[in-house]
């Protein structure tokens, strides 16, 4: 199974290489959203060095909207990424993602966007126009993931573990209420929560440069789950590390490289996270189920 | 300048007439099937067949939204479905999944097919991109700004249509599973419960609360009013000029629609701008029932463009009847009536071809033909006196002053 992993620094990465990632996830605050610890140009210079001299490959995520007064400002960032030798990019914007194949044909594309891709139809289209793996949408069911997987198997990923991302706004929420209630809080990077005031859930949530990105209540775990899906197929999976400790992280990692068994990982990971299955086995639908 | 199409929405054939009537160039609606908005009182293929004739008739266009964001078991019957579009006549479709937009395509070259704000387009990539796929126009993102739709009509893709009033996601549209997680209910399949809207703690890391107790957060957004901005997007080229809200009543159609209706043709005619822009506004008002502000035309939305104490405002004036009939020797006009009035009552009709004009009610008689002082059951067809023209199909509301 290839695994994908976040970091931000020297001590990660030669963690995670030493316990066989596949690719790591560099971000930077013009590029990236969702991350507490974006690269200045000067570390990611550094930490892409690294990476190829580990051989490592490494993904740049460019996870975000890009807005057309923000394209120059765009192209240049990348240009200058571009002599870092990226092995590929992380997208979220199709526009994105066309940029890339034509002005950087040799780069792999990972297109993620969270949320819209659900069908195997979609993933068939985005693969002829050149995407190399497509991020299924995070609310797909187990069954639906496997339909699809059974089609495009070594194309596709899914999450395996983490915070899923519920909803990504384009405005500075958690500072535009803090202006509202004349509350000095600095807000930039900061974990949050909330929780809705007739429910128990509490959602970390987080603003960065771009808006504010609001998670799932427990960490999703799939390590059985993923092992099936391997057998049918599935080749790609990602690990969602915002707000997890890199402890943990490397015991996911462990556990997903079958270095560790799943229930030990689970018992040890449940101590500091609440886990769960998220949708996995949970469909939502158009309207409103009742359960009797 | 060049005239932009406004473009209405309808939950049913009563408001796409509506819409039509009051000014609409084109006017979009959701089938049974593969559309978003569950709740909206959506049109089965006769109905469609039957808007498609109307609007056609009185030289508009209708759009299909086909913008669900589907899973493997919402495809069945795609094919066919998007056949009996093309048969019946339907303009446009607007659809978010690119699998749906390449059966529309492969389907049919002569009904175009509209890309969703479901996909939040916001650069000229992204439409050179969907130009591949064979898609005709794409519904900009909200998030974009002036500049953003200016640069992207620049690029002559292709024609992009913008989102001018109405209600506005406050997350990235089509990016949002608030409701799917907590609620059940699949935000990109139709069924979104507007779980932003809701109040919510807010807790620091360690936990220590930093809400008000009395404004809780919320990410509930003020409605989308663009007439500061309506000029500029007139100037840029903006192909068409979206209206929201598929689920509102034939009332808030009839004022919207019209006002808008004004606005643009009275800034094609070179009116003054702050004096159109003002009266326009003036109108809106009397629909809402939500606060407004300017979206992301001007800049980033701060705090001013949320609800946070309240979920919106009373509207200033109310829906009574539709006229009928007028006759001009008795000045007796025969409407239908929608809400209860009263002898005394300060009303005002408004048309395409009518002004807003005030009057007052004197005579009323009833379905019974009888003189009465009141009337109170909806849709009695009764016959009101006022002493000046009135059209078919104008709106008379109740004045609050």
């Amino acid at each position: 199974m290839n695994l994908f992993v976040p970091i931000h620094n020297h001590e990660q990465l030669e963690a995670v290489a030493s316990l066989k990632v596949s690719a790591v996830i560099l971000s930077t605050a013009f590029c990236s959203s969702k991350t507490q610890y974006p690269l200045t140009m000067a570390e990611l210079s550094s930490l892409s060095k690294i990476s190829t001299e580990m051989k490592v490959p490494w993904y740049l995520s460019v996870n975000r909207m890009m807005l057309q007064s923000e394209w120059s400002a765009f192209e240049q960032e990348i240009q200058q990424i571009s002599t870092f030798h990226p092995t590929g990019f992380i997208v979220s914007d199709l526009g994105v993602m066309y940029y890339f194949k034509k002005n950087y044909p040799d780069k792999k594309i990972v297109l993620q966007t969270d949320t819209t891709i659900t069908n195997a139809q979609d993933v068939e289209i985005l693969l002829s126009l050149g995407v190399d793996i497509v991020a299924l949408a995070r609310e797909l069911t187990i069954n639906e993931v496997t339909e699809i997987v059974f089609r495009h198997g070594n194309h596709v990923m899914i999450s395996g573990f983490g915070y899923q991302c519920m909803s990504t706004s384009s405005r500075p929420l958690m500072s535009n209420y803090f202006e509202y209630i004349q509350h000095d809080i600095d807000v930039l990077y900061k974990r949050f929560t909330l929780q809705e005031e007739g429910r128990n859930e509490r959602y970390p949530a987080m603003q960065d440069t771009h808006g504010f990105h609001i998670f799932t209540s427990s960490v999703l775990e799939i390590f059985d789950e993923a092992s099936t899906l391997e057998e049918i197929g599935l080749n790609h999976l990602l690990i969602d590390s915002l707000f997890i400790d890199d402890e943990t992280i490397q015991t996911v990692i462990k556990t997903f490289n079958k270095k560790m068994v799943s229930e030990e990982a689970i018992s040890e990971i449940s101590k500091k996270y609440l886990l769960s299955k998220a949708l996995f086995y949970t469909p939502t639908s158009a309207i409103k189920v009742v359960i009797e | 300048m060049r005239r932009p199409e406004l473009l209405a929405p309808a939950g049913d054939l009563a408001r796409l007439k509506t819409a039509v009537h009051f000014g609409a160039d084109a006017v979009y609606i959701g089938g049974k099937k593969f559309s978003l908005r569950s709740r909206a009182s959506n049109f089965d293929l006769n109905d469609i067949e039957e808007g498609v004739k109307y609007a056609h008739e009185h030289q508009a266009k209708l759009y299909v939204t086909v913008n669900m964001i589907p899973h493997q078991e919402d495809l069945e019957g795609l094919e066919q479905y998007l056949r009996a579009l093309d048969q019946i006549g339907v303009d446009a479709v607007i659809v978010a999944s690119l699998h749906i937009a390449k059966v529309a395509r492969q389907i049919s070259q002569r009904m175009e097919v509209h890309l969703s704000t479901q996909q939040s387009s916001a650069n000229i990539a992204t439409l050179d991109f969907y130009k591949t796929l064979g898609i005709d126009r794409v519904v900009l993102a909200r998030e974009c700004s002036l500049e953003d739709i200016e640069l992207i009509v620049n690029g002559q893709t292709m024609p992009v249509e913008v989102f001018i009033h109405g209600g506005m996601c406050v997350n990235v549209s089509g990016r949002c599973t608030l409701s799917n997680y907590m609620t059940l209910r699949d935000a990109n399949r139709g069924g979104c419960a507007q779980s932003c809207r809701w109040k919510y703690f807010c807790l620091d890391e360690s936990d220590k609360p930093l809400h008000d107790e009395n404004t809780l957060f919320s990410m509930s957004s003020k409605d989308l009013n663009a007439t500061i901005v309506l000029s500029d997007l007139i100037r840029i080229g903006v192909a068409s000029l979206k209206i929201e809200g598929r689920m509102k009543s034939e009332y808030y159609l009839a004022t919207v629609v019209g006002a808008y209706r004004r606005l643009i043709d009275d800034l094609l005619l070179g009116k003054d701008e702050n004096e159109s822009v003002e009266k326009c506004n003036l109108e809106l008002a009397k629909a809402e029932n939500r606060e407004t502000f300017g979206g992301f035309f001007l800049n980033k939305p701060l705090a001013e463009g949320h609800l946070y104490d309240k979920n919106g405002t009373g509207i200033t004036q109310e829906f009574l009847a539709t006229v009928v009939s007028y006759d001009h020797e008795s000045q007796m006009a025969t409407i239908e009536v929608r809400n209860h009035f009263s002898k005394e009552w300060l009303c005002e009709v408004f048309g395409p071809k009518t002004d807003h004009i005030r009057f007052t009610v004197t005579d009323i008689i009833n379905s019974d033909n009888v003189v009465t002082e009141r009337v109170f059951k909806p849709m009695e067809v009764v016959k009101i006196k006022i002493p000046f023209e009135v059209h078919p199909e104008d709106f008379i509301r109740k004045v609050r002053i």
